[in-house]
């Protein structure tokens, strides 16, 4: 027989199992938020993000795409905002590309070859000659969007977005400098500066189902952008890196997505059919379009 | 570099951080299991105490006012981040290796504190870690005096015989 615990023991355990903290460190991070509180508060109340926050995840899950920023961003202040994002689906739905977004023909390496799948995909669907559908407890089983032709639109919605978004500090106006010394890069395509008036109509009709959301916000919390397309998008981390410490930029958002492993994706999903289309799912309506998140503040990355 | 100057007819709020935000922040990571979560949902608890510092004196308990807002605010993290995680797979196709579930260390006492049900957990954080009576419990985690003795029960029991194997 153990010898019996006794309470103190029971309570030293459990203190050693807790970290250690740093309470300075703590009480400086606190200090700070309180006095960016305060000037905020000066200034107007700003929008609350996590009262909206449960609103963008539900509509991220509609609509599928720009996850990853949401998630490098869950984790902080209440900074968060909505922007419209190159990496939602289109609002149209007929799978068309928007005629004002760059010509698919200018994509190149890895993008180029993930566009062509999208079509070659597109065109099986179409003469019945390829299978691109499942069920919905296929769905659920390999972790598959359910509308597959709302992925192959964002995935297109994707391609021909801008390589690079820089969101600006509002101090910046519009850094009319900054954007001439970015056309001027070797390797710029096109740059588009997206106000911050532009910035709010967009996500107004993004939010267009959803209007309340949008006139709870007392001011416009959104940053201005800039949109940048490259002629060779493996340079986009690199210039990604030039930029961010410019002081007129808030954030860089350069894109995630790994656009051969969705080629090589793409390929395994689709089955060669009998000529028979009746099987696929095709979507004309969406739940609404979709937003990401980007931040205004300069908080530091959290939860992972 | 003390910026919280918050002196009011409420004493300081510096020294009311001072006082509780190295224990807040350990309970939570031990609630959580994840210290990096526990630190932002403190920090939100205190900032939103710093913005009705003026009005503390209506609070009953301000200290558990504090715990439960941190509790609450711990419990929205966790659940955006598990459908931030859930979503990510799904849409990227990537179901396995990123993401883990959070644990606090590999001894056998660790492992058993984390396999608790959360609400044992919680009530056993409180009272051994935050020094908290079970009256004061009760009122942190919104259930009667009885919840909470049963809660502090099931999780010494287990607590212990995981201690005394090991002894």
């Amino acid at each position: 027989m153990n010898r019996p615990v006794s309470d103190t023991e029971l309570s030293d355990a459990i203190r050693r199992l807790a970290p250690p903290v740093d309470g300075g460190a703590f009480h400086r991070e606190l200090g700070e938020r309180c006095a960016a509180k305060r000037r905020r508060y000066q200034r107007g109340p700003r929008i609350r993000a996590w009262a909206i926050g449960a609103a963008v995840v539900a509509l991220l899950v509609a609509g599928g795409f720009g996850v990853n920023a949401l998630m490098e961003r869950v984790g902080q202040d209440e900074g968060m905002v909505l922007t419209d994002d190159s990496m939602s689906p289109g609002a149209t739905g007929t799978g068309s590309p928007d005629p004002t977004s760059r010509e698919a023909t200018t994509l190149t390496g890895a993008k180029a070859e993930l566009w062509a799948e999208i079509q070659r995909t597109r065109e099986g669907v179409k003469s019945g000659e390829l299978i691109f559908a499942w069920t919905a407890s296929e769905a659920a089983r390999e972790d598959l969007p359910s509308d597959p032709m709302l992925m192959l639109d964002s995935l297109e919605k994707s391609l021909l977005g801008p390589d690079i978004t820089v969101y600006l500090r509002d101090s910046a106006g519009d850094a009319t400098a900054l954007r001439s010394e970015i056309s001027a890069m070797p390797g710029v395509a096109r740059l588009e500066f997206v106000s911050k008036d532009e910035a709010l109509q967009k996500l107004k009709e993004s939010f267009a189902d959803h209007p309340e959301i949008i006139s709870s916000l007392p001011g416009n919390p959104l940053p201005a952008s800039l949109e940048v397309w490259l002629t060779d998008y493996t340079q986009a981390p690199a210039l990604a890196d030039q930029l961010r410490d410019r002081p007129e930029v808030d954030e860089v958002r350069p894109p995630t997505m790994d656009y051969g492993q969705w080629a090589e994706r793409l390929r395994s999903l689709t089955r060669e059919g009998s000529g028979d289309s009746g099987r696929v799912i095709v979507s004309n309506s969406y739940p609404s379009p979709t937003v990401a998140s980007g931040v205004t503040g300069g908080a530091t990355q959290h939860l992972g | 570099m003390l910026i919280l100057i918050a002196e009011g007819p409420n004493g300081s709020f510096d020294s009311f951080v001072q006082e509780h935000s190295a224990r807040l922040v350990r309970s939570l990571s031990l609630i959580s299991k994840d210290p990096e979560l526990a630190w932002d949902a403190a920090q939100d608890a205190f900032l939103k105490l710093y913005l009705r510092w003026d009005t503390v004196g209506d609070l009953r308990d301000p200290v558990a006012w504090l715990y439960r807002v941190a509790l609450n605010r711990c419990s929205d993290y966790r659940r955006i981040v598990v459908r931030g995680r859930r979503l990510t797979e799904r849409l990227q196709g990537m179901s396995t290796g990123l993401w883990t579930e959070p644990r606090l260390a590999d001894t056998e006492l660790a492992l058993t504190f984390s396999a608790l049900p959360r609400r044992q957990r919680t009530a056993a954080t409180l009272h051994y870690l935050a020094d908290m009576s079970t009256e004061e419990v009760a009122q942190v985690m919104g259930v009667s005096r009885g919840t909470v003795d049963r809660h502090l029960f099931r999780a010494r029991e287990a607590l212990r015989s995981s201690m005394e194997a090991q002894s």
